[in-house]
């Protein structure tokens, strides 16, 4: 925009601000294209750009009454302008947001990434303690990782609970 | 595709909310010189009335333009002093004997009245608008309706002498007012 125009539209801003009322259609052509323009480039769909620069016009011509005369009024309503471009790329986001929710969900459903890098973390810790415990602990350990039934008599109880202790105590050692 | 002529019928109503939102700020003087006319004033009735009245004045000067908004400004600024006056003698116990014909409030509100008209002549000449005696008339409207919020209390005969002292002075003020601008 040149000089001149930039000056005609300040002309005009305060001679709508100041009650002619004839300057609004000369002052809204004028203005339409500047902010359409400006909005153009700061967002990616012409869409939200024009949805961006309506706001910006509503609000530039409801705060026009207390428009400051000294001050430049095409920066002032790029001002708000780029205000009502950086809310539209916020609301945009936390739609993006809420649209992957029920994407998320359905993640969580089967498996999750992270979940399943956790546990495998986990158990190759834990696999790396049961491997520096005695043989004996191992083996009455072993049905753990084997998918094995537990056996139930008493003296294999007995051998795993010793054995879990002492997992605990490495794992304590180990993790804190 | 954007409908403008949706827009410009919107933009367009906005602007005259906004004008009248800004206008209303005029109410943040009008309230506290109505509740001060409401404590010291015995004819309540009469000074809500006047605030009602005064509000919708400054209110639509304010909303018509700028220059409006900046004569209703004035026309308060104005109206405050004999205004003032008036409630002041009023609070004075004994300044306004009804008994006597000439009492010190009824002179006092006289006077401020004259000073008040003098000085809104003045104010409408100084900008060098093309619009000086309805400029003149909106600051003269305001002053007198601000004047009868404090002269009320006096009776409604000492508000309009009060009123027609400002109008007096404004008129006598004008011709050299007008010759200095």
């Amino acid at each position: 925009m040149d000089a001149e125009r930039r000056r005609q539209i300040q002309a005009w801003m305060v001679q709508f601000a100041d009650g002619e009322r004839a300057a609004f259609q000369p002052l809204f052509d004028a203005l339409w294209p500047v902010l359409l323009s400006f909005a153009s480039r700061a967002l990616d769909p012409l869409a939200d750009a024009e949805d961006a620069a309506q706001a910006a016009m509503l609000k530039v011509f409801s705060r026009i009454a207390d428009l400051d005369r000294a001050r430049d009024g095409v920066s002032w309503a790029l001002g708000i302008a780029g205000y009502e471009v950086m809310t539209l790329r916020k609301q945009r986001a936390r739609r993006r947001e809420t649209g992957a929710a029920p994407l998320d969900r359905l993640q969580q459903e089967g498996a999750n990434v992270e979940e399943v890098a956790i546990m495998d973390q986990l158990r190759q810790a834990t696999l790396e303690l049961v491997g520096e415990l005695p043989e004996r602990d191992r083996a009455a350990l072993a049905y753990a990782f084997t998918g094995e039934p537990a056996p139930t008599d008493e003296t294999s109880r007995k051998r795993r609970f010793r054995a879990l202790e002492r997992l605990r105590a490495a794992w304590r050692r180990a993790h804190g | 595709m954007v409908d403008l002529e949706a827009l410009a019928r919107g933009a367009r109503r906005a602007a005259e909310w906004g004008r009248l939102r800004s206008a209303s700020h005029v109410a943040l003087a009008v309230v506290p010189f109505t509740l001060l006319a409401l404590a010291v004033a015995p004819n309540r009735a009469a000074v809500v009335g006047i605030s009602l009245a005064l509000l919708a004045v400054t209110i639509g000067l304010g909303w018509l333009n700028a220059e409006g908004a900046r004569a209703a400004r004035s026309g308060l600024k104005l109206g405050a002093i004999p205004m003032a006056v008036g409630l002041f003698t009023i609070a004075v116990e004994g300044w306004c004997d009804p008994d006597r014909a000439v009492t010190l409030c009824g002179v006092g509100c006289l006077l401020a009245g004259v000073f008040a008209g003098g000085a809104s002549a003045w104010y409408a000449v100084r900008p060098q608008s093309p619009h000086r005696l309805r400029v003149w008339s909106e600051i003269g409207l305001v002053a007198s309706l601000t004047t009868a919020l404090g002269c009320v209390g006096l009776g409604l005969g000492s508000a309009l002498a009060v009123v027609g002292a400002m109008a007096a002075g404004a008129a006598v003020a004008w011709v050299p007012a007008r010759a200095r601008a």
